[in-house]
């Protein structure tokens, strides 16, 4: 079987308008589209990646014929209670990145001495405001996830 | 759009039964496994500080393993136990999506591997009772979206999406 890429990642909103705000201002990411129930309400909305890849959002309306607690949750959404544990952006800039988040007020956690992690990579975590840990992790000459493909990495340093 | 912001390159999960999620992502999908990274003291600990419990983990045990779904892309898996029943309908993490070229031929393999698929994820209790269609975009399978997928669910329950766009995927249509 192969896969062609993580087409993308779907999260659900207790608090949509909080969600979009983070993605759309905090990340920039642009709405792409949305799918609809048949009231006219948004069931999923997609946000585009420059890769082409989406981060899809469920805000809490289901279609008909389907209960709406299928797209909504209840619970506190604790890392420690749940399989996933993070998703992953790519960055070019890291500093950029961590300026930027500071500019905006989102903390962002990261090597204060900028050593790469273990994998070789520089890590840094932010979190959106369902408690759903982003990593954001920009590639090193010695990044152990790009093994024979450093010909094709982006190195802004 | 922010010009640092690249894409997606990596999800990842915790495992209560490692080497089973391990084996599927390896044996049943088919990734490659690239390396992995060992335990040491301060991370174990740093989990605890966090709220894991890492009884039986110790220094130089595997911690992580990466498995590459295409260039750059990756799976991660935590060889780190969770507490609670990872209850999918009811976190904020909904399912991710893996897109293929050949959904037809995908579910082809996971059906001879006796990977159960769904129309949906696995809540809305809709499975295939028969094949995947030979022919989905005739047999009107495309989604509100214009793309083909069905649903499966690795050992701890996590929802993937198995994902073809068409000609009509606005996925595709979208692209700025």
């Amino acid at each position: 079987m192969k896969f062609v890429e993580i087409g993308h990642i779907a999260l659900r909103a207790k608090d949509p308008a909080n969600f979009e705000k983070f993605y759309t201002e905090v990340l920039e990411l642009p709405k792409a589209f949305d799918l609809t129930t048949s009231a006219g309400k948004v069931w999923i909305r997609y946000y585009q990646l420059p890769s082409g890849q989406f981060v899809e959002v469920f805000p809490g309306d289901a279609l008909p014929g389907f209960d709406a607690k299928d797209n909504h949750y209840t619970g506190e959404n604790r890392k420690c209670n749940r399989s996933h544990f993070h998703a992953c952006f790519e960055v070019d800039a890291r500093h950029e990145a961590y300026r930027d988040m500071a500019k905006k007020g989102v903390a962002i956690s990261h090597a204060t001495n900028d050593s790469v992690g273990m994998c070789g990579s520089w890590c840094s975590f932010i979190t959106d405001p369902e408690g759903n840990e982003w990593e954001l992790m920009e590639f090193s000459p010695v990044s152990r996830q790009l093994g024979d493909q450093l010909d094709n990495m982006s190195y802004n340093g | 759009m922010l010009n640092y912001l690249k894409g997606l390159t990596h999800v990842t999960f915790t495992c209560k039964n490692f080497p089973a999620m391990r084996a599927f992502y390896r044996d049943t999908l088919g990734l490659k496994e690239v390396f992995a990274l060992p335990y040491n003291e301060a991370i174990l600990q740093g989990f605890v500080e966090t709220g894991y419990a890492v009884d039986g983990l110790k220094p130089g045990e595997i911690w992580i393993v990466y498995l590459e779904v295409a260039p750059r892309q990756f799976v991660e898996l935590f060889n780190l136990p969770y507490h609670g029943e990872n209850d999918t309908q009811n976190e904020g993490f909904h399912h991710f999506c893996l897109r293929v070229e050949d959904i037809v031929a995908a579910a082809r393999e996971l059906e001879a591997k006796g990977v159960p698929l769904y129309n949906g994820p696995r809540w809305l209790n809709a499975p295939f009772t028969s094949p995947y269609p030979e022919n989905p975009i005739a047999e009107g399978c495309q989604g509100q979206c214009g793309s083909l997928a069905f649903y499966i669910q690795d050992p701890e329950g996590n929802e993937i999406e198995i994902m073809q766009y068409t000609t009509d995927s606005l996925q595709v249509k979208c692209r700025v």
